[in-house]
This record gives C-alpha cells, structure tokens and sequence, in this order.
C-alpha cells in the first residue's frame, strides 16, 4: 500500500493555480524528489499532504487519513521540516525536548539526545543563540527521534553550509531510512540529492510532468553528445532541447533507441537538471 | 507528563516574563507607596460602612489616614469587630485591585499575541508539526491565559496583602478591638483568596466571548491585531448606534468584563462583590448567553487556525 496517495489535487490562491491536477504517489522504502521551479506549486503539494492547507478539489490520502481532517493523528506518523529555522527562538532547547516529549507518542528522548551529542549544541541554551546550521541539526535530531513512516522536507537546508547540507542528508539516510518508511524532499540544490532518490516527480505551474522511478530514466531518456555534422538527422528524432556545448552539440531524447543514438556520439542519461529544463522547455 | 500539561507548561515558558515580571514590580511598588506612607502617617483613606449587630444598626465614617483610623479611638469610640472586619476587608481589597487589573491588561496583550506572532515568525509550521490538533493547542493558550496564569497574580496579592496586614499590625494602638491577633482573626485572608480564586474562575467564563474574540482576530489578522480587537468592536458600536439606534453591543461588552467578576472594595458609589453574587451569575441569561457566543468565536478561531499559517 502506498504511504502518501495524492490524485488530480488542484488549489488555487486568487488567480493563482497553485496546484492544478497534480497526481504523485509515494511508495514504502522510497526517497521521493519533487523538483520544480519556484512558484511551481512544490510547497503548495507538500502543504496539503501536511494537512496545512485544505486543497479545493481531489482525492489526498497519507497513510489512510485526510490530512487536512486528520491533522494530530498524522504526525504522529509524518515528521516534518519545511524551511530552515521555524523552531520557536524563545525556547531553551531542553524545554523544546521536554515539550516534544510531552505531546508526541513516538518521540523518544534518549534518541534526540544521542543526535544532539555529536553535536555543538548545549540544552541549556536557548534557540535564538544557536547558528542557522545548529538549528538545522537541532530540528533533525528532534526529527530523528519520532518513529515516522513518512519524512517530508521542503528546502531544509537551504541557506545552510555545504557541511551541514552533506551532514544533514547522510544524518537523514544513515538514521531514518529503511524498507518501510520513506523520504519526500524538495531542494533547489537537486544535484546534492539526486544520487540518495529513488523517484522522481517533477512539477510544472502546479501539474506532475513526470512521476517516474530514477531507475527507469536511463531507459527512458538519453542525452547524446554529437558534432554539428550529425543534427539534422538527430533533429528528425525530435529532441527535447538542443543545447550547444564546448563538447559540441547535446541533445535530450524520450524514448529513443540507445543503440540508433550511439552512431552520433555519445549517449549517457541526462542528470535531473537537464532532464527538468528539456521536459519543461517543451512544454513551453 | 501527559499533553495537556507539556502544553501548559509552553505558555508559561513563553509568556512566563509578562506574567511573573510585572506582578512582582508591582508588589514592590505597592509594598514601598503603603510602608512610606504609612510610616508619614499620610495614606488617607475614605471608609464608610454600616452594620448592624444586636438589632442596631451603627453608622460608621471616617475620613483621614489609615494609621489614625487604626490607632483608634475614633469619634470617642471604639471600633466594632464586624467594622473591623469590614475595614480590612477594604483594605485588602484595595491591594488587590491593581493587581487584577495588571492582570487583565497583560492578558488581553498574550491572548492577542498568541495566534498571531507565531504565524508571522513562522514557528507556527514547527507547532502544526507536532501531534496536537488545532483545537487543542487553542484551548490550551485559552485555559493557560485564564485560569492558570492567574494564580501568580493571586500569589503577589496574598504576598501584597500579608504585608499590609503586617504593615497594619505595626501601626496599631493600644486598644483591644485592634489588637494584633484580632487583625489577623478579622483579616479573612485564607477564605478571600480561595474566593478570589474562584472568581477568576468565573471570570474565565463569564468572559470567554471576550477572550474568544481576541483569539478570533489573533488567527486571523495580517497585521496590528491589537488595533484590530479593539477597533473593531468601538466601530461596530458606532454602526449600531447610528443604523439601529439600539446599544446592545455595548452593554453586552460592558457587562462582560471580565474586573466586573473579581473581588472588589465596596466604595461609595460601586457596591463590593461577594461569591455568592458572583456564583449567581449562573442563574442570569447574560452567562448562558455569553458562553453561547464565546464558544461560537472560539469555533470560528480554531477553524481558522486550521486553514491559516505563516502571514
């Protein structure tokens, strides 16, 4: 059974549709990348699956709730960070341990203390005394320690350093991961993600224009590299993009044969990025 | 330690400066007017009262400073027990009046506050992550505001009122009515502090439709909340007066204060409020009334939390 089941959901803000038929699943054991542009719509899925929000119209289903309806019963099985630095300043981080404890089944202390001490972190001291990146550590360790089927994050690490974000993404494989419980993150930085996914949705003005495992892309798209010579035959193929580079011309196939392609260069599978700019450049 | 309590003990780490801070400066500053002016002999005080005992009904005045009235021998008499008891009543009340009304001030500044500052410092994506239900983490800044986080303000005034009584006992004459440990037997302090308490009780809700508005506008607002609690009711008023001719907004909102049901000293012109009057209320449609329009806004609150979160 899926973990988090989301079908035609659409919302809209004023004129703005947010979110316009968009459709994802999340499967158990699965580390799900939605990417997209800013103001795609990303924050807007993930709010809804968080119960946030209260979508206009679809069919939304996260562990067997209505996140909007069920929200105390989710989390006590979804765990959160959306953006960096949302813990209460004011607290010390003792109490913050103290308070979670207190209203969370599934948070177990002695975890989150395990995680604050590899850290620089000291529990007497309040929130707004600690860096940006001990915040980020802080929420995770916090994190960490609730047994969550389901780990949703939204642009956790941005504005942090490149340690914290390596840190933060090995903290959030090596501890939290495993064949039942599952990921869904949302980053700008997708190069730093895109080895740990395991599938990928990408979305566009509020749409899922791929839902795909990443095993499957090699199969699925290829990017081949060829001289100017080769073109006008590639052209007939009917690339995604062509883009020109010091290696000569790069072009972005769906559905091409390997071994066709091979004859004009060389082939390999596009990386995320690539493969979001040539899917959602042809939409345009 | 279960939800609710882990809860609790939030608002108070988060409003914990308001409400020790300020009852404690005020303490202070009571303690130092009382003893510096009790020591000049210059704290005047008006007291009135008539009792009735043995089927005689004595009037009593006096006009002028506490110690004279307190070293007693006042008009050529003695005061009575009952009109010693009265006095101290007044007394006591009198120090806790600012208090309560110190009290209700910082409240109306928390309850504001409180759905509003965390939607615009975006802590409020940490709260919704945590098992607590929007119901819940409302009720739980409610019930904190209005009957937990009094108890320091009861505190300060029994603090407030012990010392005035010691204050009190250092000043008296020489006369058996006055007598340390008559003070003290006539003070009623125990029974008025467990009634005050009850009457904070009460006061939650007696007011809880004002307190509700205020988390009503606190969910909802962008922006200047306060300008908004207060604003808009003084408009609506207005609109009714002039539209309808009628002013039931205002009576309603008058009637409902939350100071017209805590312990007051009765004085020329207001009468004082015992329990019994206050529990009484129980029995006016005003209270029903109220807790029908109370419980409606703070519905509305909780929906509204639901659906609203970073500004």
């Amino acid at each position: 059974m899926s973990l988090a089941k989301a079908t035609n959901l659409s919302k809209t803000y004023g004129n703005l549709r947010a979110l316009d038929g968009f459709d994802m699943t999340v499967e158990p054991g699965r580390i799900v990348g939605l990417i997209g542009p800013n103001g795609s719509g990303k924050t807007t899925a993930l709010k809804g699956m968080l119960g946030l929000i209260r979508l206009d119209s679809g069919d939304l289903d996260v562990l067997g709730l209505n996140p909007y309806r069920d929200r105390e019963a989710l989390m006590r099985r979804v765990a959160y960070i959306v953006d960096v630095g949302i813990l209460p300043r004011w607290m010390k981080v003792g109490d913050l341990l103290d308070l979670v404890e207190g209203v969370h089944p599934t948070f177990t202390r002695s975890l989150a203390e395990k995680g604050l001490s590899t850290t620089q972190i000291q529990k007497n001291k309040k929130v707004r005394t600690l860096s940006k990146g001990m915040i980020a550590q802080l929420h995770l360790s916090i994190i960490l320690a609730i047994e969550a089927d389901l780990l949703i994050l939204d642009e956790p690490t941005l504005g942090l350093d490149i340690l914290f974000r390596q840190e933060f993404y090995d903290r959030v494989l090596n501890e939290y991961y495993s064949p039942e419980r599952s990921v869904l993150i949302t980053t700008h930085e997708v190069r730093e993600i895109e080895h740990i996914l395991t599938d990928v949705t990408l979305i566009h003005r509020g749409r899922a224009c791929l839902n795909a495992a990443m095993a499957d892309l090699p199969s699925m798209y290829l990017k081949v590299t060829t001289s100017l010579k080769a073109a006008p035959e590639i052209k007939e193929l009917k690339p995604l993009t062509e883009r020109q580079t010091l290696k000569g011309h790069e072009y972005i196939l769906a559905g091409a044969d390997r071994s066709v392609l091979e004859k004009y260069g060389d082939v390999t599978t596009p990386n995320l990025a690539e493969l979001f700019v040539a899917i959602i450049g042809e939409q345009q | 330690m279960n939800a609710w309590s882990a809860l609790f003990k939030r608002e108070w780490l988060e409003h914990r400066q308001a409400y020790l801070l300020a009852p404690l400066i005020l303490l202070g500053v009571v303690v130092l007017f009382l003893a510096t002016s009790l020591s000049l002999g210059s704290t005047g005080v008006r007291v009135s009262s008539t009792t009735q005992s043995d089927g005689q009904t004595s009037n009593f005045e006096h006009i002028g400073s506490l110690s004279d009235l307190l070293a007693l021998s006042l008009e050529g008499r003695q005061l009575s027990e009952p009109e010693l008891t009265q006095l101290l009543d007044q007394i006591t009340s009198a120090v806790a009046l600012p208090f309560n009304y110190l009290f209700l001030v910082i409240l109306v500044f928390v309850l504001t506050g409180s759905l509003f500052e965390d939607r615009r410092d975006r802590t409020v994506l940490f709260w919704k992550s945590l098992p607590v239900s929007d119901l819940k983490s409302v009720l739980s800044k409610l019930i904190h505001g209005m009957w937990i986080a009094p108890l320091v303000t009861i505190a300060a005034i029994v603090v407030a009122q012990i010392a005035v009584l010691l204050m009190v006992t250092s000043h008296l004459g020489d006369n058996p009515t006055t007598s340390a440990s008559n003070v003290w037997l006539n003070s009623n302090l125990v029974f008025s502090t467990l009634e005050l308490m009850g009457c904070y009780v009460i006061a939650g809700l007696w007011s809880l439709p004002l307190y509700s508005w205020i988390l009503l506008v606190s969910a909802t607002v962008r922006q200047l909340p306060l300008v908004w609690v207060l604003l808009t009711p003084l408009l609506l008023i207005y609109v009714e007066s002039i539209v309808v001719g009628t002013s039931y907004l205002k009576t309603g909102i008058m009637t409902h204060l939350p100071i017209h049901v805590l312990p007051r000293a009765a004085s020329s012109d207001t009468a004082g409020r015992d329990f019994g009057s206050v529990l009484d209320l129980f029995t006016t449609p005003d209270m029903w009334i109220g807790l029908l329009v109370g419980a409606a806004l703070l519905y509305a609150a909780v929906e509204i939390r639901r659906r609203n979160n970073e500004i």
